[in-house]
């Protein structure tokens, strides 16, 4: 069989995210509908048919509403699935995915090692990163490192963080170790146990900065400084992001860095 | 000899046989439930028992009548039973007869012609308001209801082994069970023109799941008919999740059958309805006449309610036509049955004693959701 697996980053939000390269690789499949088969989630599908209508993309939306079947479950079967289809079937398969497919993609992670197990070769196409869009709003040096950790091993897998160093704690909104996504409304009791476990560290008036996107169709980066004795007292979005600045670090890493991404529309207005 | 072949229910054969040159008259007497219709399909010697059933009974005229009876019969027993989840769903079917008795003869026609997806729907959903109003189970594939012995026996006749025998087109199109039922034999005849498929039992599925999956990516089969439902578990889902997604009939044939092989784009029975056209409410006052364009029924529910166990007086909007209901509030129903086209909404106050301005926000609701139009 001769079939091939690319793996191929969207960028985080808006078709202008996508790279050159990933926006030849669709519409080239949308030009060869036969001799490609692509696969995706609902956000890459609306990225990739920005660029290329009429390009056909079966739906994986479904592996998330299996009953009984976990996220670490479904990924798996994703990447056994994907790699039959390319490696066994002989097909041409493109995966799509939000994103970086390197940065909190256990999809892509487990299609990686089966395919080198396998000895099969694997193309990425990389794609802009969601950090990118969530830096916007904040003024990181780099004089003192940067610390990235999910959301959830802070909160509840004792990770211990150094606070001679900014970190960067992303998926707020992920809930369960399964990563189911927290819906708004129970954000409070993720922000909580993070509080609690960041006042180990920190004290109540550290400044922390909850930097998340306005969504669609827009995805400007948003953000709000609260003092890390409030972070629980409003919900934030599902997909936010928290920064939480070193405590003898440069002050300039605790401000909220105004948008960068509002210019265009007062130019245009 | 005089032999008759004998076809069993179901969406088989999709296009009807030719008309008889003459009627016989099924023996209807023990064939209690639906009404006859007039026609009987059984051409030369042979006896299609699909399209009788179709033409008896996913009819307009049937589910205006007897099958919304029934249903109401049903829904009366299940609540004082306290069965709540039966009573929705037979709540639901119930609010369903009036959007199939606009909508089964079309499809039926349709689907006796040039069978396509959205009276496949509609048949579909006639064949589960049909099984729920007889109490027929479902049969051996799909929602198709299997009729009990007595209404096969009636809608046969008298039967005779020496000449008479079931004809089988498909594996799993019920003829097996129909011979057994009437204590024939059962032979081959030519297989029903469906797109190529291959039939699995449902504990292969999983260990098959590879092979069965290549052959719906690359085309060499439409989908995979499972021969009965599966165990559900977590391999399982992935694996009917992988075959939907590459299938081009599957979704169809797992939600209908074999029949979905005919119709690999067959749209869900909440696909085919769209809300009623509406009338603006704008400048609405008392002296605006207001005529119904539905019927309005106050019912035990809604639904949802019933099956959280809470049984309260709701008001439903339904429409002789391809809409959904509209559930409301009960006085949404007493102001509707006071919509004649003819008296004023101001002469509708006086007659209800209600208060004007309460009775013209209901009123521009209605206008809203097209349950009502200004005369």
């Amino acid at each position: 069989m001769s079939g091939s697996l690319t793996i191929v980053g969207l960028g985080p939000a808006r078709p202008e995210h996508l790279t050159r390269e990933a926006t030849q690789m669709l519409q080239a499949a949308a030009a060869d509908p036969h001799g490609w088969r692509v696969y995706g989630l609902a956000h890459a599908r609306t990225v990739a048919r920005a660029v290329a209508p009429e390009l056909q993309i079966r739906s994986l939306d479904y592996l998330y509403s299996l009953p009984g079947v976990d996220r670490p479950n479904a990924y798996s079967d994703l990447a056994e699935m994907l790699t039959r289809r390319a490696f066994s079937d002989g097909h041409h398969v493109l995966y799509l995915v939000a994103g970086s497919p390197l940065f909190y993609n256990d999809a892509v992670l487990a299609i990686r090692r089966r395919a080198a197990v396998q000895q099969q070769p694997i193309r990425l196409v990389h794609g802009m990163a969601f950090l990118d869009l969530v830096l916007d709003r904040v003024y990181w040096t780099g004089h003192g490192g940067l610390q990235l950790w999910s959301a959830w091993n802070v909160a509840h897998d004792a990770v211990d963080l150094d606070p001679r160093a900014p970190t960067l704690l992303v998926q707020l909104g992920e809930f369960g170790a399964s990563g189911d996504a927290l819906d708004t409304h129970r954000s409070p009791q993720m922000l909580g146990l993070l509080r609690d476990r960041l006042l180990e560290r920190f004290p109540p008036d550290h400044p922390v900065l909850v930097l998340y996107s306005s969504g669609p169709p827009d995805y400007r980066s948003e953000g709000r400084r609260v003092l890390l004795a409030h972070l629980a007292a409003e919900p934030v979005p599902v997909y936010s992001n928290l920064w939480v600045p070193s405590l003898d670090g440069p002050a300039l890493e605790r401000e909220l860095a105004p948008p960068s991404d509002r210019w265009s529309a007062e130019v245009t207005a | 000899m005089n032999r008759r072949l004998i076809l069993p229910p179901g969406p088989f054969p999709p296009v009807d046989p030719p008309e008889p040159d003459t009627e016989d008259e099924l023996l209807d007497d023990s064939f209690d439930s639906p009404e006859p219709e007039t026609e009987v399909v059984s051409v030369g010697h042979t006896t299609h028992l699909g399209a009788t059933f179709r033409d008896r009974l996913y009819t307009g005229h049937h589910m205006d009548g007897r099958a919304r009876t029934a249903l109401q019969s049903h829904l009366r027993q299940a609540l004082e039973s306290g069965d709540l989840n039966r009573a929705a769903d037979l709540l639901i079917a119930w609010t369903d007869t009036w959007s199939l008795s606009a909508m089964v003869d079309d499809a039926n026609e349709q689907w006796s012609t040039e069978p396509d997806g959205p009276s496949l729907a509609v048949l579909a959903r006639a064949a589960q308001v049909v099984g729920m109003a007889l109490g027929w189970a479902p049969a051996p594939n799909g929602p198709w209801p299997w009729p009990d012995v007595a209404a096969l026996k009636a809608a046969v006749g008298p039967v005779d082994p020496s000449t008479d025998v079931v004809v089988r087109h498909h594996p799993l199109d019920g003829a097996d069970q129909l011979a057994a039922a009437l204590g024939l034999d059962v032979e081959d005849g030519v297989p029903l023109e469906l797109p190529p498929h291959t039939i699995v039992p449902p504990a292969e599925l999983v260990s098959r799941r590879a092979k069965l999956a290549a052959s719906l990516a690359d085309g060499s089969k439409a989908a995979i008919v499972l021969t009965s439902e599966p165990w559900d578990t977590p391999a399982t889902a992935l694996a009917r999740g992988e075959l939907r997604m590459e299938g081009a009939a599957q979704v169809a044939v797992d939600r209908y059958g074999l029949a979905g092989l005919l119709a690999p784009d067959a749209p869900q029975w909440s696909e085919v309805r769209t809300a009623a056209p509406t009338s603006s409410a704008h400048d609405l006052d008392l002296t605006a006449v207001l005529d119904a364009t539905c019927d309005g029924a106050m019912v035990p529910g809604p639904p949802g309610r019933l099956r959280r166990g809470d049984v309260d007086t709701v008001g439903v909007l339904l429409w002789v036509g391809p809409h959904p209901p509209v559930w409301v509030a009960p006085v949404a129903v007493h102001v509707l049955r006071g919509l004649n086209g003819q008296r004023t909404l101001g002469q509708l106050v006086e007659a209800m004693g209600a208060p004007p301005d309460a009775l013209l926000d209901v009123a521009r609701d209605l206008l809203s959701v097209g349950a009502a139009v200004r005369v």
